[in-house]
């Protein structure tokens, strides 16, 4: 069977493709931030836990009150890239769904096992005691599962080769766990997550540090090991992956392809940047410089989506109707709601100093 | 039939969206209600600066977070996974056309959760004019997020003007969008009484308690009678088809609708009973219980909410099964297995008929119907069907009952489905049937000796063939009625019929004589007929023998409605009996003359090859009690009657009592359709585009049965059921006509999908009344001359019962039956059980099996040969049929 055969057609989009990717690349980039700093904090607590032989250090605490928000966020802003996901490679990303549906269904049970996790490691953390490892170290399995699982069916779904495996398992249990690039592409999430959530924790020792704080020193210092040492992990890894490619997509970014090729440099070299600066405590401009290799590395990833999908697949080759008003109506509504969120978080920021 | 499948048996049937989707829908609504009760509450508590009740709402606030957020927000994600698996297609349609529907939902669920968070840990650190309205625009977000989802989860079941336009706006701004927001609304506010006493009842002082427990009941009821009006106005903006579904076309919303009002009215019984001061012990469970009532209440709507939608996932748009509406022609004419992008077969052949039927079940039938799992199971459906029975269920799928969608596919993919079904998912063989051998039953022809009798006795059995079913403890179709007629003829040079001074008596063969031993119809006569009737006396009061009666108006003796019985005394089935007739002088009692005839009669009818059960004698014949109570439990559920119950209680169901039937007399209800037309009526929609296989289905005419009521002349040229009756399509239309003429509106609805076969256009089919108005002969046999090739007998009717064949007679007086045979088995007809059993008159005066008279023979009559066509024309042509003898 010709696996181009068995791309499903795709439905007609509102307006034209490239805002649809504009939002995709925004949403995800903000949903891979929360991600991180959810992951990463969650395994550096459970590192924690594991280490202080009962005593819990305030670093640990400071992360367990701080998980349930960043898996708030997380799954919020997970909504938008999922959603534009589906508008531009819905016809893909539900053939990988159905391949591996067991799996995909398990995402939200998973991840709400993890959110329950979080809330009962910050609510019940004194009461806990060692318990404690055992409930984030399950929340965090839960997350870690729900990143293997993801990266499962994104890597499917640019295969259409591999598709016709659904003939021999139409029961929704296939994991392609034979594609090369699966877990250096999943390990890249996973030690981005690290090093990321690394550098908030450092963060967040600045921000205390600037204000008199005493913890905030430590913090720092635990946030930037991690980033360092994730970091030095994720330059082998990032090899790793660029060398798995298949051959001529692997070609386009060692110059083949000058937007390829300066793009995935170009961050890997701010990734470097991030790295000297961090060693050197300086975690604003790592931040910025960290920031700054997300975007682009997100950016790389779509153009690697594309290189996949060339011959079988254009978002671009989407029929448009044309029909704008929803999209401003939608603007509309995020303005408000960004607002109203700005004042809200003003508010809150500023409760308790009133009375 | 764009994607792949999920292959889920037991899995399936819509079980896991149905789970998800109601335990999201039961919290997201709590996070609506739940939000207004919170800040409210917080307002009572500032207003009367109770640290109590502010106590009570930050605990409350903080099981609500845990479960909304956490469980219904991770729920919501669920149900977007779940539909992306088991309806990628039309979650397509819902992510491509409202996308910006959704990212609007998607930042006031971001406000949602800010405001929640802010809510939740600033409890006692804000200004409370400040905390409040945090307060009020959680609860501000979280509604709009209800009314944006519903936008598109209403657009779903009326879609409005988009259908047309594919214009957001109208999608989304449907009819039913203002009614349903009004009833989840107000049910939104009724759910956060439900969840606040979970939180209330745990307040450890008494009088608090019941303060606070008194505040959730007034949540609770308050809001109660204005979400029944919203209810009500739901289901007025919708449009007829989907709520004459909701009120019961669709069967599983009797059920649900049912349940659905009691748990209502448990919920406010609840509701009132928690309002008392009850004790603890007593309203800790039922708080417990309400909180259970209320999500299988939520469950009946939302499950009446889908049932509306049937057979489409988006209405009029898109099939249940992904199949667009757009699609079913192109999938019927080059079959939906070469339409499907993920199958591995595309048309059907003998080596892969089982892979194909696979494939087409989880195209078509595995969206919604599991294999053995708790929801829609697809194996008690089809348990009682064969292999020809469910190709045709398949057949009349989706056209008198809509909550199916039609049958979308090729002729051979429809049997290759009903195929897998049968023998893979029920591991039935379908066995081909035994074909009956011939038999030769001894039969002794009486003596006639053309020289010396002074008489010839004609008789016949005016229709051929008499149906009759056993299947009496459950319902009676057709009693035992089999009637004879006679006529007497005095030989001379002109001959004369002979109607005064004699008495003709009729005389069953040894071994028929009891036909209450094995037919059950007495036992249950009075029950259905209201009087006791003697066994072996029929419903005109002739037994097995007795007199023909003259009638004067028919011109024959006759003897109405004989219960004989196509089951031998002795065991075994013959549906051929004879009898003996014999005409006396009145007066000296001398004999006459003697004859004997055959009273067919046969209980061969097949309503097992659709409604289960199995033969009831010697599997050939016979309607057991299973198949009886499937006819009557499909009664039940179309037309919500309680036969099934009846029976069960000792009272049968005498089809012919409602549904009038010429045939036996009765005049039914007037209001229904007559029986015939409503039997055929309803039927044809389930064998189309078959030829005599579909009358054989379920009449005595099977090629390898043991009865085969066609067997005379026209069977002999080739011919079958549709050369005279048409198509079971057009033979439907011509009574459905006339009953529509006759201003019986369920005609028109059963003739809907009907498409005529013999002629071009519904309005080109010739109405007719059953029994009366039937093919007349003369339609191919034009001057009684032998019809040309294309022939026809269908569309021109007998104008009334006196041009049927069977009532019709020659210049002289002879009815037509009396020379050539009863209808179906005309001269030289062949009969299964005998060869001459069926031309014993033929045989007994002239030797030949051929028509009375024919090639010459004037002299069974008549003392000298004739030359005159007296009788009709073409009466002294040689007959063609030289197989005859």
């Amino acid at each position: 069977m010709e696996p181009g055969n068995l791309i499903p057609a795709a439905d007609a989009i509102p307006i034209a493709v490239g805002w649809f990717r504009l939002l995709l690349l925004a949403g995800f980039t903000l949903h891979l931030l929360a991600m991180n700093a959810m992951l990463g904090g969650g395994v550096m607590a459970l590192v924690l836990s594991l280490k202080d032989g009962g005593q819990a250090p305030p670093a640990e605490h400071d992360l367990a009150q701080k998980i349930p928000f960043a898996v708030a966020l997380t799954v919020n802003l997970g909504v938008p890239p999922l959603l534009f996901l589906q508008v531009l490679y819905g016809n893909l990303i539900y053939v990988s769904a159905v391949l591996m549906a067991v799996w995909w269904l398990a995402i939200f049970l998973l991840a709400m096992a993890a959110y329950y996790a979080a809330y009962v490691y910050d609510f019940k953390f004194a009461a806990l005691g060692r318990a404690r490892s055992l409930v984030i170290g399950l929340g965090v399995l839960c997350l870690l599962a729900v990143g293997f699982i993801f990266s499962n069916s994104l890597s499917l779904m640019l295969k259409p080769s591999t598709w016709t495996v659904y003939f021999s398992n139409p029961h929704g249990t296939f994991w392609n766990t034979a594609e090369p690039t699966l877990w250096p592409r999943y390990l890249h999430f996973v030690l981005g997550s690290l090093a990321v959530g690394g550098l908030g924790l450092a963060l967040l020792g600045a921000w205390r540090n600037r204000r008199g704080n005493p913890q905030g020193r430590g913090l720092i210092r635990l946030g930037v090991s991690w980033f360092i040492w994730a970091s030095l992990a994720q330059m082998a890894d990032g090899l790793w992956f660029l060398l798995s490619l298949p051959r001529e997509i692997m070609l386009l970014f060692l110059g083949g392809s000058a937007a390829h090729t300066s793009l995935l440099w170009l961050g890997a070299a701010l990734g470097v940047v991030a790295l000297v600066l961090a060693s050197k405590g300086r975690v604003g401009p790592a931040v910025g410089a960290t920031l700054a290799t997300l975007v682009l590395m997100v950016i790389t990833r779509d153009l690697l989506r594309e290189a996949y999908l060339r011959p079988y697949f254009s978002p671009e080759s989407l029929p448009v109707t044309g029909q704008a008003s929803p999209a401003l109506a939608f603007l509309v509504a995020l303005v408000i709601g960004s607002a109203l969120i700005f004042w809200l978080l003003r508010l809150a920021a500023g409760a308790g100093k009133e009375s | 039939m764009n994607y792949p499948v999920w292959e889920l048996q037991a899995w399936g049937g819509g079980w896991l969206i149905a789970l998800i989707a109601v335990v999201h829908v039961y919290v997201a609504h709590f996070a609506v209600g739940g939000g207004l009760f919170l800040v409210l509450t917080e307002t009572m508590g500032r207003r009367a600066q109770d640290p109590a009740v502010l106590d009570y709402t930050r605990r409350h606030t903080k099981f609500f977070l845990l479960l909304t957020m956490v469980f219904g927000g991770l729920t919501g994600v669920g149900i977007w996974l779940v539909i992306s698996v088991l309806h990628p297609a039309a979650t397509s349609i819902l992510i491509h056309d409202f996308v910006f529907a959704w990212a609007t939902e998607w930042v006031f669920f971001l406000v949602e959760i800010v405001s929640l968070f802010v809510y939740y840990y600033t409890f006692d650190k804000m200004a409370p004019g400040k905390h409040l309205l945090v307060g009020w625009i959680y609860a501000g977000a979280a509604w709009i997020s209800l009314f944006v989802v519903n936008g598109v989860i209403s657009y779903m079941l009326t879609p409005g003007g988009w259908l047309g336009s594919g214009d957001f706006w109208q999608g989304f701004f449907n009819p039913s969008l203002a009614p349903s927001t009004a009833f989840r609304t107000f049910l939104a506010l009724v759910l956060a009484g439900v969840y606040g006493f979970l939180t209330a009842i745990r307040i450890p002082e008494p009088d608090f308690r019941a303060k606070m427990v008194r505040w959730c009941a007034g949540w609770l009821l308050l809001p109660f009678v204005l979400m029944l009006a919203a209810g009500w106005w739901c289901l007025e903006v919708l449009p007829e088809s989907v709520r004459a579904m909701l009120l019961g076309a669709n069967p599983e919303m009797v059920a649900v609708g049912r349940v659905g009002i009691w748990l209502a009215a448990a919920l406010f019984l609840g509701g009132l009973l928690m309002a008392l001061r009850l004790p603890r012990a007593a309203s800790l469970p039922l708080a417990a219980l309400l909180l259970v009532i209320g999500l299988f209440y939520m469950g009946s709507f939302e499950w009446a909410r889908e049932a509306g939608r049937r057979p489409f996932i988006i209405y009029g748009h898109m099939y249940s099964n992904s199949l667009l509406l757009s699609q079913m022609p192109e999938a019927k004419a080059q079959g939906v297995l070469k339409l499907a992008r993920w199958s591995q077969n595309k048309e059907v052949t003998d080596q892969n008929r089982q892979a194909a039927g696979r494939e087409l079940f989880n195209l078509l039938c595995a969206t919604c119907h599991s294999v053995g799992g708790p929801m829609h199971d697809i194996l008690p459906l089809t348990a009682k069907y064969g292999g020809f029975g469910l190709d045709s269920e398949l057949d009349g799928m989706g056209k008198l009952l809509g909550y199916m969608p039609p049958f979308a596919g090729a002729r051979d993919e429809r049997q290759a489905l009903a195929d897998y079904i049968v023998q893979n998912l029920h591991g039935k063989k379908d066995e081909p049937a035994v074909a009956f051998k011939d038999q030769e039953l001894p039969l002794e022809i009486p003596p006639f000796d053309q020289k010396k009798d002074q008489y010839v006795l004609l008789s016949w059995n005016d229709l051929g063939m008499h149906c009759v079913t056993d299947g009496d403890q459950q319902l009676l179709i057709l009693p035992p009625a089999n009637t004879l007629q006679a006529q007497l003829i005095k030989r001379g040079e002109s001959p004369e019929l002979v109607n005064e001074g004699v008495e003709i008596t009729y005389a069953v063969e040894p071994g028929h004589s009891d036909p209450a031993k094995r037919l059950p119809f007495w036992q249950y006569a009075k029950a259905i007929f209201g009087q006791e009737l003697p066994p072996g006396v029929g419903l005109a009061g002739k037994g097995l023998n007795g007199n023909l009666d003259y009638d004067e108006k028919l011109g024959v003796f006759e003897a109405k409605f004989i219960p004989v019985s196509p089951y031998p005394d002795a065991g075994g089935f013959n549906p051929y009996p004879i009898f003996s007739i014999e005409a006396k002088d009145k007066q000296t009692g001398q004999v006459l003359a003697r004859t004997k005839v055959v009273a067919p009669v046969s209980a061969e009818v097949g309503c097992r090859s659709c409604h289960g059960g199995g033969w009831r004698v010697d599997n050939i014949a016979g309607m057991v009690p299973a198949t009886g109570e499937d006819i009557l439990a499909t009664h039940d559920r179309i037309n919500h009657t309680n036969f099934k119950q009846q029976a069960a209680a000792g009272q049968p169901i005498f089809c012919a009592s409602c549904h009038a039937d010429p045939a036996l007399g009765t005049a039914g209800d007037g209001k229904r359709l007559n029986f015939s037309t409503a039997i055929h009526g309803w039927h044809a929609n389930y064998l189309t585009q078959r030829g005599a296989e579909a009358c054989q289905a379920c009449h005595p005419d099977s090629p390898s049965g043991p009865t085969r009521c066609l067997r005379g002349l026209h069977l002999e040229m080739g011919q079958d059921c549709t050369n005279c009756h048409g198509f079971l399509e057009d033979h439907a239309l011509a009574l459905l006509k006339q009953e529509q003429a006759a201003g019986k509106p369920q005609a028109a609805e059963l003739m809907r999908h009907l498409q005529p076969r013999t002629v071009d256009s519904q309005a080109k089919v010739n109405p007719r009344t059953p029994w009366i108005n039937q093919p007349d002969c003369l339609n191919c046999h034009q001057e009684f001359a032998a019809p040309g090739g294309d022939a026809s007998g269908f569309n021109r009717w007998t104008k009334g019962a006196e041009e049927l064949f069977r009532v019709r007679g020659d210049m002289a007086g002879v009815k037509c039956p009396a020379c050539h045979g009863s209808p179906h088995a005309l001269y030289p007809a062949k009969n299964p059980y005998g060869r001459d059993r069926d031309v014993i008159q033929p045989r007994q005066y002239q030797g030949t099996a051929l028509p009375l008279g024919a090639n010459h023979n004037c002299k069974v009559c008549h003392t000298k040969d004739m030359d005159t066509e007296l009788h009709h024309p073409n009466s002294l042509r040689m007959v063609r049929s030289l197989s005859a003898d």
